[in-house]
């Protein structure tokens, strides 16, 4: 009866930074026991969330048994409409402006303070300059290597934000 | 041994060419990851233009 149905996405609750190997355990289960899953996705944006696309609740119910890090299941479908949004990932450096005061996360300057005084969209890297630093040297970090701690306030705007 | 991830059909495997579509042009650098099983019935595959099964990076640096 099950496969009359059309395919929906579920959406798996995971342990946060397991959802590549989830999204593995899920597909060679639904291989192995020859179950109507379609498709896993486990996009970059949503962390401890995997997404199943497959026949009926049943088949997420008995592909997810069994499989340490699948926590449990979200109730409902997910739209497609909701999902599209993850499968077109947006560059790293949308949203960064220069002048933006941003934290390193990553790299040998994990942790500093630095204003941002160039983007680089084709290859998503952002150049910074540190405030700790006593001479203001240019460094070049990946675009996904920083966190954005403060927009540039825009003139006309105020101090109001 | 590491996951390398296509550049033209972000196709993800442990070769050193494509096995999807012969490309040489491989990286390491990729976020995102979908397994698609049944190209046929599977949305997800149809938005993301995938017509063979496997594994697939969202996007590849």
């Amino acid at each position: 009866m099950e496969e009359t149905q059309k395919p929906a996405i579920f959406a798996i609750r995971t342990t946060i930074g397991q959802e590549k190997n989830t999204a593995d355990m899920i597909a060679s289960r639904a291989k192995n026991f020859k179950l109507p899953v379609k498709a896993v996705l486990a996009p970059t944006g949503i962390r401890g969330y995997i997404f199943v696309e497959a026949v009926g609740k049943t088949t997420i119910e008995r592909v997810r048994a069994g499989i340490k890090h699948g926590k449990g299941m979200v109730a409902g479908e997910v739209p497609i409409t909701q999902i599209e949004q993850f499968l077109v990932p947006k560059a790293a450096v949308t949203g960064m402006e220069v002048g933006d005061v941003v934290e390193l996360i990553s790299g040998p300057f994990r942790g500093e303070r630095a204003r941002i005084i160039r983007v680089d969209e084709g290859k998503e890297e952002i150049t910074v300059e540190l405030f700790e630093a006593t001479v203001p040297i240019p460094v070049t970090v990946r675009g996904d290597s920083v966190k954005i701690l403060q927009k540039k306030e825009k003139e006309g705007e105020g101090e109001g934000k | 041994m590491k996951l390398l991830a296509c550049r033209n059909c972000n196709y993800i495997s442990d070769s050193s060419t494509c096995p999807n579509c012969g490309s040489a042009s491989l990286s390491e650098d990729w976020a995102g990851y979908v397994i698609v099983l049944d190209v046929e019935e599977s949305e997800i595959a149809k938005k993301l233009n995938i017509t063979k099964p496997g594994k697939y990076a969202l996007k590849v640096r």
